[in-house]
């Protein structure tokens, strides 16, 4: 093609000729290629799913378990969602705390129920209609919404919550207690008690022992920037500490064991 | 240089960012304010025009979506939502909550199932600009940073009556007393 003897009109033609003549075949192209926009009308599919045990039938013969509780902690008005097997197909009753709690669903796999007020953090038990029942091997945590620095013991279970992000938290216990938590460090002091140190980054906390020995127990106090943050005890932990407080310090007077 | 190959590139050029331009905006329209249903009409009733993506295997197929006013702390933000009669209730993902100065702890967990799927959500109200009024609807935040913000049946599709006209390519959202 020689552009020297070609006139301005015939170039422009050649020129429009050419880009629609290849545009034609490269946006048919592009048009069959995939997209990026999902086919799924809600957000459902995307959601972080809950791994279900599989449905089981019922059957007497085979022991009653529970799986897994995804959120075994929650306040008034949260929802808690038993993962289990042979948990009966029709309601039985579930205790948290020893306080009876109404279930708002029941099947063979899944159990749920909703928090109350007047709940606390204890031990959960499951009642079949039949009469057997089970017990779940950690604590169901009842924590309250008025947000304020707390320490709840429960069981073998030390329970922190709405501590800032970046404190650190200290147990002293005689050298004979053993804690199933790993701590950032255990330091043996010289009157053989040993304090557990923790990093405290989520506004919930546990710690758990192997076998929690309040005598055993001499002190539990949280710093943030070197200071000592003051809080308040948990009901479950006045209530079983009474006649023997002094074991935990008083939240308007704690001293750190050097 | 030769004047006429210079001429004859430059057309070139013109021409072909032109057809790009035209095919990309045909193809990907950006959202338009004719999309925002929360300004308010002459009548009771908000009309809005049809958005089509273009989906693998479906080719073009039109998107439900629309642009309300959400009150937040921060003050009146735009929100794109999709219109999904499927959903119960309204969800949007955890990542909008810091629109709204919120964490989940502030909020109450529940138990969703549907469709073969169990997770967690946690439930609010928000108040949004429906046809220049406000008005609250109860809200699911979910536990994911991506998803679509929907427009679910309780406090949405129970309230207006949703036409899809798909003969005149516009969704109509009157309220009804």
């Amino acid at each position: 093609m020689n552009m020297e003897k070609m006139s301005y009109k015939k170039l422009t033609a050649v020129a429009l000729f050419l880009t629609l003549g290849l545009s034609v075949p490269i946006f048919s192209y592009l048009a069959q290629q995939k997209t990026d926009k999902q086919t799924s009308a809600s957000t459902k599919s995307r959601q972080e799913e809950v791994n279900l045990a599989s449905i089981t039938q019922f059957d007497t013969t085979k022991p009653m378990v529970i799986n897994d509780i995804p959120f075994w902690y929650g306040k008034a008005g949260d929802e808690v969602l038993i993962i289990g097997d042979q948990l009966g197909e029709t309601e039985g009753e579930i205790f948290v705390g020893k306080v009876k709690v109404l279930p708002t669903y029941w099947d063979n796999n899944n159990i749920q129920f909703v928090l109350n007020e007047n709940m606390r953090s204890g031990d959960l038990i499951i009642q079949r209609i039949d009469g057997k029942s089970v017990k779940w091997s950690g604590l169901i945590d009842v924590y309250s919404s008025v947000k304020k620095e707390q320490i709840d013991i429960n069981g073998n279970f030390i329970i922190f919550t709405n501590f800032k992000p970046g404190s650190t938290i200290n147990i002293i216990t005689d050298d004979s207690l053993i804690s199933q938590t790993k701590s950032t460090t255990v330091s043996t002091l010289q009157d053989k008690n040993k304090i557990y140190s923790y990093p405290l980054n989520t506004p919930r906390f546990v710690v758990e022992f192997e076998n929690l020995n309040r005598d055993l127990l001499h002190n539990i106090y949280v710093t943030y920037n070197g200071a000592v943050v003051p809080f308040k005890l948990g009901i479950s932990t006045i209530e079983e500490q009474i006649g023997n407080i002094e074991k935990l310090n008083n939240p308007n007077n704690i001293q750190p064991v050097e | 240089m030769n004047k006429k190959l210079i001429y004859f590139a430059t057309l070139l050029i013109i021409l072909s960012s032109s057809v790009i331009f035209i095919y990309f905006n045909l193809t990907n329209p950006s959202i338009p304010s004719v999309n925002d249903i929360s300004t308010l009409s002459n009548t009771n009733q908000v009309s809005i025009k049809y958005i089509t993506s273009n989906y693998a295997n479906y080719g073009n197929v039109f998107d439900p979506i629309v642009n309300i006013n959400v009150q937040t702390p921060k003050g009146i933000k735009s929100m794109e939502f999709l219109l999904d009669s499927g959903a119960v209730v309204s969800a949007m993902p955890k990542s909008t909550l810091e629109d709204f100065n919120m964490v989940f702890d502030d909020l109450n967990r529940i138990v969703v199932k549907g469709h073969g799927s169990t997770f967690f959500a946690y439930m609010s109200n928000i108040t949004v600009e429906i046809n220049g009024k406000t008005k609250e609807i109860p809200v699911l935040f979910t536990n994911t940073d991506v998803g679509s913000k929907v427009l679910g049946r309780r406090g949405f599709f129970d309230q207006y009556n949703i036409e899809f006209n798909s003969e005149q390519q516009k969704i109509i959202i009157k309220e009804f007393n």
